[in-house]
């Protein structure tokens, strides 16, 4: 027996002690960990499967006519005369041609008649278009050639008068009714969305305004807007894209990203093809176009009288197309899946997949000419399109809260056209200041 | 598994890097918790509420410094946030002993029996000497931290020292009289 300072006999006992739980306490850990884990797990499905379904219900509201759309086709034809004494109906029926008759075989110079036949009027299921020639003596006058009287849209290129171009057509009206709704309607899927959805635990939502530059191609060389054009050269334009990217990290590997961007594809098909076109703006013809300029339901709503100014054809009927500029823009929402494949300190790397759906916003085509541009826009585009996109996503995580990403990617159209001779993609880059929440 | 990528793996949740770093670490980590705690149930319950809070808190260790010492720390603030607002004793006015010696035979001491009187101590006596003795903290790191004076520190680890020498001699006294 020896006197020994209490503290040292503790402190030379107790020293490097390690005594050993029972398993019940990892037991319970486990059990307080498992809540937080399937939770996770459970918030994830409902949020994704939800988001998909209304982007899917919406579009399809959105779009009840796009199939009677599809079936029925614009025809419109153009010819010229001296004075505009203009006689038109818009006829769309599932197989009509377009008559145009030069009311004036001894003038010089030409004016349009376009018979243009609506649903609205139903007086016939087809009309047909033949072409009267105009008087020997007529020096100008042009005719459409008109190989194909089935299943094509036809540009009218009229000179009207003003008050005409203030009525609208009944099928612009149904565009214009459904481009309203259809803007509100997006707003109203993506603002959910981008509300921060609180999350007690880590941050694993991140949303980024996001820039992007991308260049336009095709899979193949068709022409979207007309077979004979199938040929000619064909360039396409590069574009930024602004958006909003919301990201949802589900696991350390797994990354869900959403979001909302405008996107723009831009076109440039050079008409190289002489043989084929008369190379006018006054009497291109070609399948899936139609003019901006105002048209057929003017003609319809309106008489006579009110397109009865005079227009000056020559401005134009001697000029040659040079080429046809096509811009689509989009509201995108792409739907994609952040696989990580590598993590080194604050960088990462992820490959994604996903898919897009494309609501149509703007639909423009120019024909450029030597002096001047007419615009229009193309037939058959479909307001509901979608996109495959295939990318890698790198990631600079140079704080707690921010992440730089950097993001290059294709993305491949499968529904821009009705007629599905060709498939757009975009081919770019994208970038975005991400905040972690 | 490394201990390295077992930290990496728990700050992405890994559950089975988890379970490693429990495997790794349970046997230390409940020392402490037993040591601060009046008995064993408790003590589980504080490793069990300790570890959570490290698996919790993991993205906050920066790898500076011990990591073992961090989850000790993390396991020693969840004892004392749920002991030290308990004052179940009452304030005792006495002369504070700095040294307090005890004759005892070292062979007849058992490790369990001397857990078991710290264990027995009321909890600030417990906290005090746990913290003073057996981790080094200062009177006035220990007064910060358990929100009394130096004084009051000094003098609970008095009281718990000697309650410590009274209980070891009766078990002294104990022993000698079963032979």
């Amino acid at each position: 027996m020896e006197s020994k300072n209490i503290e040292r006999l503790y402190q030379e006992k107790l020293k490097d002690l390690e005594l050993n739980p029972s398993d019940a306490v990892w037991q319970k850990i486990e059990q307080s960990l498992a809540p937080q884990q399937s939770t996770k797990k459970r918030i994830f499905p409902y949020w994704f499967v939800a988001g998909l379904v209304a982007i899917l219900c919406i579009g399809f509201f959105l779009f009840p006519l796009e199939s009677k759309i599809n079936t029925s086709k614009n025809h419109i034809a153009q010819t010229t005369q001296q004075q505009d004494t203009l006689v038109k109906r818009v006829k769309q029926l599932p197989k009509p041609s377009v008559t145009s008759a030069n009311n004036n075989p001894i003038s010089e110079k030409t004016s349009i008649t376009q018979h243009i036949v609506t649903k609205t009027t139903q007086q016939k299921n087809s009309t047909h278009l033949t072409k009267k020639n105009a008087s020997p003596t007529t020096e100008k006058l042009r005719i459409i050639q008109s190989k194909k009287t089935t299943k094509k849209d036809f540009l009218t290129t009229s000179p009207n008068t003003k008050s005409t171009s203030r009525n609208i057509i009944p099928k612009q009206k149904d565009s214009a009714t459904t481009d309203t709704p259809k803007k509100d309607l997006v707003a109203e899927i993506t603002t959910p969305k981008e509300k921060p959805q609180p999350r007690i635990s880590k941050k694993l939502w991140s949303v980024a305004p996001t820039l992007s530059q991308y260049i336009t191609g095709a899979l193949s060389n068709n022409s979207p807007l007309d077979e004979q054009l199938n040929s000619a050269e064909k360039t396409g334009r590069s574009s930024t894209s602004f958006g909003i990217n919301l990201a949802y990290q589900a696991n350390p590997k797994l990354k869900f990203r959403t979001g909302i961007h405008q996107i723009n594809l831009t076109q440039t098909t050079l008409n190289n093809n002489l043989n084929s076109f008369n190379n006018s703006l006054d009497f291109i013809e070609v399948e899936n176009v139609r003019s901006n300029n105002p048209t057929s339901s003017d003609e319809i709503v309106s008489d006579a009288p009110d397109i009865s100014e005079p227009t000056n054809p020559s401005n134009k009927s001697n000029e040659s197309i040079n080429s046809f500029e096509q811009s689509l823009s989009y509201i995108e929402i792409p739907l994609e899946i952040n696989v990580n494949i590598y993590t080194k300190n604050k960088f990462q790397l992820y490959v994604l997949g996903g898919m897009s759906t494309l609501f149509l916003t703007e639909n423009n085509l120019s024909f450029v000419g030597n002096q001047s541009t007419t615009n229009g826009s193309a037939t058959n585009i479909n307001n509901l399109n979608f996109s495959f996109n295939l990318g890698t996503s790198f990631e600079y995580h140079f704080s707690n809260k921010w992440f730089l990403n950097v993001n290059p990617g294709l993305k491949i159209q499968t529904k821009t056209f009705r007629s599905r001779n060709n498939n757009p993609y975009l081919l770019g880059v994208s970038t975005g200041l991400n905040y972690k929440f | 598994m490394e201990l390295a990528h077992i930290l990496k793996e728990c700050k992405k949740n890994n559950p089975k890097a988890q379970a490693a770093l429990y495997k790794m670490f349970a046997p230390k980590l409940y020392a402490v918790a037993f040591k601060y705690s009046p008995n064993k149930q408790e003590a589980e319950d504080n490793l069990h509420d300790g570890f959570l809070t490290i698996l919790k808190k993991i993205d906050q260790f920066k790898n500076k410094g011990s990591f073992e010492g961090w989850m000790k720390r993390i396991v020693t603030n969840t004892v004392l946030q749920k002991y030290r607002k308990t004052t179940i004793f009452p304030l005792i006015s006495e002369e504070i002993q700095e040294e307090v010696t005890l004759d005892i035979d070292e062979e007849n001491i058992d490790l369990n029996l001397l857990l078991h009187t710290i264990q027995q101590l009321p909890n600030r006596y417990r906290l005090v000497f746990n913290l003073y003795v057996l981790d080094g903290y200062s009177h006035k790191e220990i007064a910060s931290l358990l929100g009394i004076s130096e004084g009051t520190s000094k003098s609970n680890l008095s009281r718990a020292k000697a309650i410590l020498k009274t209980r070891l001699e009766n078990n002294e006294q104990l022993n000698l009289n079963n032979f």
